[in-house]
């Protein structure tokens, strides 16, 4: 008994570490071990239990129901037994480990049977002792020979004969039979004897059989697998020495194996009967494990192993700290335990208080230690003095160096033993910000370099590198080498040197030695951390850590050179989802935003109101494409996405516009700060200073590249690449009666007489089927009278109006016309063409035209075709066509601009310095004030592409407000060459008919 | 640093510019095409030289489209920034991470690190500005820079440039 306990005793100082084959052979020599032992050892340990008073702990995972071991719970699992419940959790990791050294305590037994005293010892005192002692004479027959002895000397030699023969029968006998019975007696060390030399022995010699208890995994619940095995544990015990003792041999549970206990068992109904009663186990999903998974089954984790030296960085696992990252100081000698500096979480009695006024019992601290962890900052003295004199103290020795609550506080540092297991060691990945707490100043010059790098390195030895990098060994004998990396094989990174003294030679290096090289300017992108896909420009290399210049935020990062890469894009993460970097999105109904910043999983954006914030990629209902909008600055001059204006007022943002958006626009400008650059203005308070592409806005008046084009001069405006318009006529519309033929459609080629007709379609009723159809006029042609051609619409209708001496305007002009085109036209043309003398009267109109147009107009090859006699009859001798020229026009004319543009007309001599003077006086070119409108009218006039859109709003915005300025008939009078231009030669002058045209208009 | 390159580039005419003046038309758009334009490979197109002397090819109409194509041929004025230049540059912003400033048409920016570090960053002035004993650089200071760094952007260039050296900063 007390052999036992000094065993158990004496397993903690035992050393873990056995080898594999042991624990994998464990089942059956145990089995064959228990076997043997099982009575006399279970009466052993209940007896133990009964006298310790309790429910013995059952601490052990993997518990053996035959109770053959024990294990070594130290006193405070003890206590927590009884709040079994409340403490499993923390009680896991306890079992973990004990887990361990429990599964090697059977093959421990087996090892000391043959060498400790202790078990030798055991073996004399109890049966073994006795049994060798009567197998001692049993052997040799030494004492029934003594009893002989008598006889042999008392009879004769035959007698002598007789008891040779015995003997020599006895010893024949004997030799077999000892054989046979040493074999059995000493099998076991016999077994254990040949441990040594089977080491060399395969180990799948050592796997079970099918002739060894089969392994039943039985379903549970997760997470109470080792309160089952425990249950399983007390029953066993507790039936032991009933009428149904349970059959099973032994239950343990797995960690890797989740939701699942298993039993050791020779029958299935064993197991059943074991688990009757149990709750959380599901004992209908029953597996029994194939044999040869036991192995693998019962296989030990090593955890790969990281050393762990004072500096190298670790994590808590649990409790106030977890997760926090902590220094090793110190190891303990036995390596369980690491002292650790940490960063302390105090709160210097603040809970304590308020759950003292909240009446809560201070003692169940647990919910509160969860609501709230006090945030992690250095130790202050006073504050702890004032919450806590009492367990406040101040050691003499060093300054800063206090107890406070029986912990040890250096340097504002909390220094606290902390078991290893409870440790993370691998992994670990300190951020800056975390390390930077342990320098002992702000400033980053006070990391701990060389354990930072070595914790890095731990955590991430071989991935780092790839073939191309830039590298720099940092220690060992080729510090300063550096070179690229041409391959790597797990930690050893082949590089190709490039100093001085190795030159293009192939050297290999362990990882933890290497560093990536950058030089100052590089533009590299982060790959990990917080600021990963980050990408930027270096400014400044110190060591390990490297500062960058962020491409779109502009602001300076500092991170590990580790997780930089040298990069030729730019920019990284500017996406996220179908969003990206500056696009305008909505927000609601009535905000929208820019993204100004996208973060890993989130943006962040300026929105109309001025605000920036932060949302969620689902915060945005939509993207707002809004290319094309447009809207004007504080000089009316257009501005468009891309241009680069200028706020007036306000803070003087500058930028290029990204969005515009009802009346605000974003801009942005790399060189701001703030809101990376983005800034939200008012359009109403910019000024235009660049147009994207060279635009022509109205305040920046570049050379318009249209003008060029003399096709678009001609042309005038793009009508005059439509078809003609008909004119409509009044009364009867002469096409009805006509026989026509449909040149056109699927009626194409057949004949019929227009039955009826409107201003476009016309019906008609075929020659060929009895149908009447509605077909385009114009897609139809006329037969003319003599019957022997067809004439186009057109055709058919314009010649016989001249024929019919129906004076009507050129159909293409009248068309054309808008009427605020025919009012700014006819005052100015027709004093023009009314004019006596043409030359005298056009002369100096001509010459401000020519200065205020462009070069291209100057092609003055025009305007002696225009004075030329033989066209001008034509025109003066509209005495009588004027009133037909404008009957409908006239009024509103005349009214618009009043006698201003009549009186030239009748008496021209006198309005030729008048006008010179005015337009000299003025110089509209070169006013500003005046520049811009003529400038706007006068452009408008003749582009096409102004014409379509913006110039009816500028003439009708800007002209009635000048009408009656002197100033206007230089306006107008420059552009009437222009549309005289376009509509005279086009229409009049080229027109063959013209001459007909001239006998025609009297 | 500057140089004289030979550059072409081609254009391509709407057939409606066709005509005399088409000569003087595809200038006129080379000029606006490529003066102040930047490349990566160039850097920036500061002036193309030989206004009148530029070469046009003959041209070639595009089958298909009624375009014609014109190599233009043309010498020009380069400026590319290259990595431990010095250049002389006005300041044009100034905040506490380093300041801004521009070399023609090169945005370069400074950051503190490589800023002398007896020079502090005071935005209680006006304008905000860094502060030696004998040397300010505010908004619109002269100085001279060495730039560390370039990057190439669509259409533009950037660097990084430092003052950190001798004979560097406020002229």
């Amino acid at each position: 008994m007390s052999a036992l306990e000094n065993m158990f005793d004496s397993d903690p100082e035992e050393d873990g570490v056995r080898d594999e084959a042991r624990e994998e052979e464990q089942p059956r020599q145990q089995k064959e071990h228990r076997r043997e032992d099982d009575e006399d050892e279970n009466k052993d340990i209940l007896e133990k239990t009964e006298v310790s008073g309790k429910q013995r702990p059952p601490g052990d995972a993997v518990e053996r129901a035959g109770g053959e071991e024990d294990d070594e719970e130290d006193a405070n699992d003890l206590d927590e037994d009884d709040e079994e419940d409340e403490e499993d959790e923390e009680d896991e990791e306890d079992e973990e480990d004990e887990d361990g050294t429990t599964r090697r305590k059977r093959p421990r037994r087996e090892r000391r049977n043959q060498f400790l005293d202790v078990e030798a010892e055991v073996d004399e005192d109890e049966e073994e002792l006795e049994e060798d002692e009567d197998e001692l004479g049993r052997e040799d027959g030494f004492i029934q020979d003594e009893g002989h002895e008598g006889d042999f000397e008392r009879v004769d030699d035959r007698l002598h004969r007789e008891v040779d023969r015995q003997r020599a029968a006895i010893a024949e006998a004997d030799a077999e039979r000892l054989a046979s019975e040493y074999r059995e007696k000493y099998g076991r060390s016999a077994a254990s004897k040949y441990r040594g030399e089977m080491n060399v022995v395969p180990q799948r010699l050592l796997v079970p059989s099918v002739n060894d208890p089969n392994i039943w995994g039985v379903r549970c619940k997760p997470g109470k697998e080792k309160a089952i095995v425990r249950t399983i544990w007390r029953k066993k015990a507790s039936l032991q020495y009933s009428n149904h003792p349970l059959e099973i041999l032994s239950a343990f549970q797995r960690d890797n194996f989740n939701g699942y206990v298993y039993l050791e068992a020779r029958k299935m109904a064993d197991v059943e009967y074991a688990l009757t009663g149990i709750v959380n186990v599901y004992a209908r999903q029953m597996i029994l494990v194939p044999i040869p998974e036991y192995t693998d089954l019962l296989r030990v984790n090593k955890g790969s192993d990281v050393e762990l030296v004072p500096g190298s960085y670790v994590r808590i696992k649990r409790g106030k700290y977890q997760g926090d990252l902590a220094v090793v100081e110190d190891l303990s000698e036995n390596g369980l335990e690491a002292q650790l500096k940490v960063v302390p979480r105090l709160d210097y009695g603040r809970t304590q208080e308020i759950l003292g006024q909240a009446g809560i019992d201070v003692k169940r601290k647990r919910a509160a230690k969860l609501s709230s962890r006090p945030a992690a900052r250095l130790f202050a003295p006073m504050e702890a003095r004032m919450s806590d004199p009492k367990n406040w103290q101040q050691r003499q020795a060093k300054d800063n160096h206090y107890i406070f609550q029986g912990e040890e506080y250096i340097n504002g540092y909390l220094i606290k033993d902390f078991r290893i297991s409870h440790l993370i060691t691998e992994n670990v990945e300190p951020t800056l910000e975390e390390v930077t707490k342990f320098s002992s100043t702000a400033d980053d010059e006070g990391i701990d370099l060389q354990s930072l790098a070595l914790s890095l390195k731990q955590a991430s030895s071989s991935g780092t590198f790839q073939p191309g990098d830039h590298v720099e060994v940092h220690e060992g004998e080729q510090t300063g080498v550096y070179g690229r990396v041409v391959s790597i094989d797990r930690d050893i990174v082949s590089i190709r040197a490039e100093t001085d003294g190795l030159n293009g030679q192939l050297v290999e290096i362990p990882s933890k030695s290497l560093r990536k090289k950058f030089n100052q300017g590089d533009h590299v992108r982060v790959i990990g951390g917080k600021y990963k896909d980050e990408t930027g420009m270096v400014v400044r290399i110190k060591d390990d850590v490297v500062s960058i210049i962020g491409d779109l935020s502009m602001a300076e990062i500092t991170v590990f050179s580790k997780d930089l890469k040298e990069a030729s894009d730019i920019g990284g993460r500017n996406s996220l989802g179908k969003y990206q970097i500056h696009d305008l999105v909505q927000l609601s109904a009535n905000n929208v935003a820019c993204i100004i910043k996208v973060e890993r999983d989130a943006f962040r954006v300026l929105d109309i109101n001025g605000n920036a914030q932060t949302i969620l990629p689902s915060a945005i209902t939509m993207k707002v494409d809004n290319k094309f909008s447009f809207a004007t600055d504080r000089n009316g001059s257009e501005i468009r996405v891309g241009d680069t204006v200028k706020e007036t007022d306000g803070e003087g943002h500058q930028g290029v516009i990204l969005h515009i958006y009802r009346t605000n626009a974003f801009l942005h400008d790399r060189s701001q700060n703030e809101n990376a650059g983005v800034s939200l203005v008012r359009t109403r308070n910019v000024t235009a200073i660049a147009a994207k592409g060279g635009r022509i806005t109205g305040a920046n008046n570049g050379p318009d590249l249209t003008k060029m084009n003399p096709k678009m001069q001609i042309g005038g405006n793009q009508q005059g690449m439509l078809p003609p318009t008909i004119p409509r006529q009044g009364g009867r519309d002469r096409t009805i009666g006509q026989t026509v033929k449909v040149r056109q459609g699927p009626y194409k080629g057949l004949l019929g007489i227009v039955k009826d007709a409107t201003d476009a379609v016309a019906r008609i009723e075929l020659h060929s089927k009895s149908k009447i159809i509605s077909i385009e006029k114009t897609k139809l042609g006329f037969v003319d009278s003599r019957g022997d051609k067809t004439v186009s619409y057109e055709e058919f209708v314009t010649p016989k109006k001249f024929l019919n001496g129906n004076v009507a305007p050129i159909p293409q002009y009248q068309g054309a016309q808008t009427p605020s085109w025919q009012g700014g036209k006819t005052p100015a043309r027709t004093p023009a063409w009314a004019s006596a003398d043409l030359p005298g009267g056009r002369t100096p109109a001509w010459a401000a035209a020519d200065g205020g147009r462009t070069p291209a107009w100057s092609a003055s090859s025009r305007t002696p075709a225009w004075s030329s006699g033989a066209k001008t009859p034509a025109y003066g001798s509209s005495g009588n066509r004027t009133p037909a020229w404008n009957p409908g026009s006239r009024t509103p004319g005349r009214s618009a601009w009043d006698a201003g543009g009549r009186t030239p007309r009748d008496d021209s001599g006198m309005r030729t310095p008048a006008w010179h003077d005015e337009s000299s006086a003025h110089t509209p070119w070169e006013d500003p004030s005046y520049g811009r409108t003529p400038g706007a009218a006068y452009n408008a006039a003749p582009t096409p592409g102004a014409i379509s859109a913006p110039t009816p709003g500028v003439i009708s915005a800007s002209t009635p407000g000048r009408w009656d300025d002197v100033a206007i008939p230089a306006v107008y009078d420059a552009k009437t060459p222009g549309i005289m231009a376009a509509a005279t030669p086009a229409a009049w002058g080229d027109e063959p008919e013209t001459p007909r045209y001239a006998p025609a208009s009297p | 640093m500057f140089f004289l390159k030979d550059l072409s580039l081609s254009i391509t005419l709407h057939p409606s510019y066709f005509g005399p003046s088409m000569h003087s038309y595809l200038r006129s758009k080379l000029l606006q095409d490529v003066e102040g334009t930047c490349s990566g490979e160039y850097g920036y197109i500061i002036y193309v030289m030989d206004g009148m002397r530029i070469d046009v090819d003959k041209g070639r109409v595009i089958p298909g489209s009624g375009g014609a194509e014109f190599e233009v041929k043309y010498r020009a004025i380069v400026w590319k920034p290259f990595k431990g230049e010095v250049v002389d540059a006005v300041v044009t912003s100034v905040n506490n991470i380093g300041f801004f400033a521009d070399v023609g048409p090169l945005g370069v920016f400074v950051s503190t690190k490589l800023i002398p570090s007896d020079m502090r960053f005071d935005p209680n002035l006006n304008p905000p500005a860094y502060v030696s004993e004998d040397q300010t650089i505010e908004k619109g200071s002269h100085v001279r820079l060495k730039i560390v760094g370039t990057r190439v952007d669509v259409g533009e260039m950037f660097a990084i440039g430092s003052i950190k050296e001798d004979y560097l900063g406020v002229l």
